[in-house]
């Protein structure tokens, strides 16, 4: 009884073993799936896109979104299982992660039209000469300031913005005339504006093999120090608010707490209609005035094709459609940032007086005053965003001080880089 | 033989859709996760053979640490708590109470919400600064904080969370204090006992193998919990890594920082620490657990 009781279920596992195998290996076929990241404006822009791309007689899809931070996970997840999405929105911050994984296709043979992009854009996906993917936009980082509240206040408003210093003096002023308000959110954790900061210290923040840290120490103290004073000028708000407002509804822009706020150019979009008086886009503040070279115009969201695409032809003609039709162009606006071409531009900022019109004119006012864009960020960049913004914290909630933190964060760089 | 083989054919057929799921669903991927704790796989590549690095590299990594200690305090604090308040609330149910049923049911049901995304949003908007809580303070005049966003508060809203679904293990105590003859109370009634002494003598001892029961279960659950703390914080374990669970960290590090192999060493470890302290918890109950059958086994 035993002997045979135990040789059965020992088919009995193998059979199954093979059950499971099987229809493991054959994979998911159906159509090709089109995948995003953003808030919700973005998802009904791609949306009326893709109907656009259907209606023209496009090949069949199935769409899928999620918010930032949700669709890494999920990526990651996809691609290990070999499940990826055919077309997929991929962010620089990740960029170098999947390109040097062979995650992506190389588009080079694919024949996606590029003819009408701006060069910087159409090459933002090269790497080690091949090109993973193409710029859906040039962006560059910007201040989104409430003039009218800033006036009301007694302020006034630099065109090009402040530097540094004068910026932390508005900021302290401003919190002194206005009540329960702050001249500046806390920006300490913002590992993308604190790489303006390092490039304006003369060096890019990484070697560009992507191995290094070449920011120093010295500078990430500095940043932190910054903002650690204006917390304690109280032009800032402390660490507890922070972290109840960080989503945009909750920002202290959008409740008429701080006049200004940080981001990408085109998230400029989002924030607008919170606040009831038209935003200026400007500069981010300089280290020495109107010195604009911290800065860079670059494609920093990228179509690409995932290397287990059963669809390549189908995703490249989608890839092509988006970037080149008018009723796409027309649909996606600004939302995905700054139109990669000429004439994707014009029709876009036909729209005058819109937040959308003003962040192209800011773009295009940059170009030739910022400095040349740095390499794609290093595979590891994402745990440095995030160790960033912890590391911030922890100074903020008086548990880590800014010496300690810059070295927390160097070693943390040290660690991550160049594996 | 043949006719036996006959006899156990149709009963493997019949286990088959459990056989598929436990071998393909759960054995072969905590063997392939064991494997992968002992390479350095980064989700999209193939994974590289690196021995027992990854759980050395544990050690040194005071986050991992750090994240035991959170974690260590969240078991600590809201294991002893739900039991007692799950027994409290048992034992006041029990005593003949009308409407029984309803109440049983209410107090059941935050056991099976409180595991959800919705209830982790509730809670956000109860202990936030603007929060319920703030609003029922300062009808007293007690001015609130952000009792989320300040790392010194953050895990107390998350074991009261636990506390919170004291529900199923209520109901486990319910049944066994069901089963206690009343004979027996009485008896100890009849002989003098007041109703402390009955409850600590008589009632408690009876339902030792429900609260062992209960102990070990809600052990092993509160270390493998995730999702409160994973939505509350927005999946970072803040503020200042105050509710940084050892599963949230784990689950950092697989998806957010694509070291699966890490994440998969600290699976295992977490395994065996479970595995420990339920070992301790059977080693432990022979001194108190109280069966009824332990004169029959002398």
């Amino acid at each position: 009884m035993n002997t045979f009781s135990r040789r059965t279920l020992l088919g009995l596992g193998a059979a199954t073993a093979a059950a499971i195998t099987v229809p493991g290996c054959s994979g998911k076929s159906g159509p090709m799936r089109v995948s995003w990241y953003g808030p919700d404006p973005v998802t009904k822009a791609l949306n009326k896109a893709l109907d656009a791309w259907k209606s023209s007689g496009g090949a069949e899809y199935s769409a899928e979104s999620a918010p930032f931070d949700d669709y890494w996970d999920k990526l990651a997840t996809q691609t290990s299982g070999n499940n990826a999405p055919d077309v997929l929105r991929m962010s620089m911050s990740y960029f170098s992660d999947y390109a040097g994984r062979s995650a992506l296709k190389d588009l080079g043979s694919l024949g996606i039209d590029t003819s009408g992009l701006d060069k910087d854009v159409a090459a933002s996906g090269v790497a080690d000469g091949k090109n993973y993917g193409v710029g859906q936009s040039s962006i560059s980082y910007s201040m989104y300031v409430d003039e009218g509240a800033i006036k009301n206040a007694g302020g006034t408003v630099p065109a090009q913005g402040w530097t540094w210093d004068k910026f932390a003096e508005f900021a302290r002023d401003y919190s002194g005339s206005v009540q329960g308000a702050f001249g500046s959110s806390d920006q300490a954790g913002n590992f993308q504006l604190f790489e303006v900061y390092a490039r304006q210290h003369g060096t890019e923040m990484f070697s560009d093999d992507g191995g290094k840290l070449l920011t120093t120490k010295e500078t990430v103290q500095e940043w932190f120090q910054y903002w650690a004073d204006l917390r304690n000028a109280k032009a800032a708000p402390p660490q507890n608010v922070s972290g109840e407002t960080t989503g945009i509804e909750k920002s202290l822009i959008a409740t008429g707490k701080a006049p200004l706020q940080f981001g990408w150019v085109q998230q400029v979009t989002f924030y607008q209609p919170l606040v009831k008086s038209p935003l200026t886009v400007l500069p981010v503040p300089q280290g020495k005035a109107g010195d604009l070279t911290g800065q860079f115009v670059k494609g920093l969201d990228l179509w690409c094709i995932s290397a287990a695409s059963k669809h390549p032809e189908d995703a490249a003609k989608l890839i092509g459609f988006l970037l080149n039709d008018e009723k796409a162009i027309k649909a996606i606006g600004i939302l995905l940032g700054v139109p990669p071409s000429k004439k994707a531009r014009d029709l876009v900022s036909a729209d005058a007086g819109s937040a959308g019109a003003r962040a192209i004119k800011y773009v295009e006012d940059l170009a030739g005053k910022v400095g040349p864009s740095p390499k794609p960020w290093p595979k590891g960049y994402g745990e440095l965003l995030t160790g960033f913004d912890r590391i911030a914290e922890n100074i903020g909630f008086g548990k880590s001080t800014p010496a300690a933190g810059a070295q927390e964060f160097v070693d943390l760089a040290g660690k991550t880089l160049g594996q | 033989m043949i006719s036996r083989l006959r006899q156990s054919v149709p009963a493997y057929l019949f286990l088959l859709p459990w056989l598929i799921g436990v071998l393909g669903l759960t054995i072969g991927p905590m063997l392939l996760s064991l494997y992968y704790s002992f390479t350095d796989y980064a989700l999209l590549n193939t994974p590289e053979w690196t021995g027992l690095h990854n759980y050395t590299a544990l050690f040194q990594d005071s986050r991992y640490l750090h994240s035991l200690r959170v974690t260590f305090i969240y078991v600590g604090v809201s294991v002893p708590l739900e039991m007692a308040f799950a027994l409290a609330v048992a034992v006041l149910l029990n005593r003949g109470l009308k409407g029984l049923a309803v109440y049983r049911a209410l107090y059941y049901v935050p056991s099976l919400l409180g595991g959800s995304v919705a209830i982790a949003l509730l809670w956000q908007q109860i202990f936030g600064s603007d929060g319920l809580l703030n609003d029922v303070l300062g009808i007293f005049g007690i001015h609130g904080r952000g009792w989320i966003s300040e790392p010194g508060t953050a895990l107390w809203t998350l074991i009261l969370l636990r506390v919170w679904q004291f529900g199923a293990p209520m109901v486990i105590f319910l049944a066994g204090l069901r089963q206690i003859p009343d004979e027996v109370l009485e008896a100890a009634e009849v002989d003098g006992a007041g109703r402390w002494q009955r409850f600590w003598r008589v009632t408690l001892p009876l339902l030792s193998p429900v609260v062992f029961f209960n102990l070990v279960l809600q052990i092993i659950g509160a270390f493998q919990a995730f999702t409160p703390a994973f939505v509350i914080s927005g999946g970072k374990g803040g503020p200042s890594d105050s509710t940084l669970f050892y599963t949230l960290y784990l689950y950092q590090q697989a998806f957010g920082n694509f070291r699966m192999g890490y994440a998969a060493a600290m699976a295992w470890v977490l395994l065996l620490i479970i595995a420990v302290f339920t070992g301790l918890n059977f080693v432990l109950g022979r001194t108190w657990v109280f069966y009824g059958d332990e004169g029959v086994r002398r």
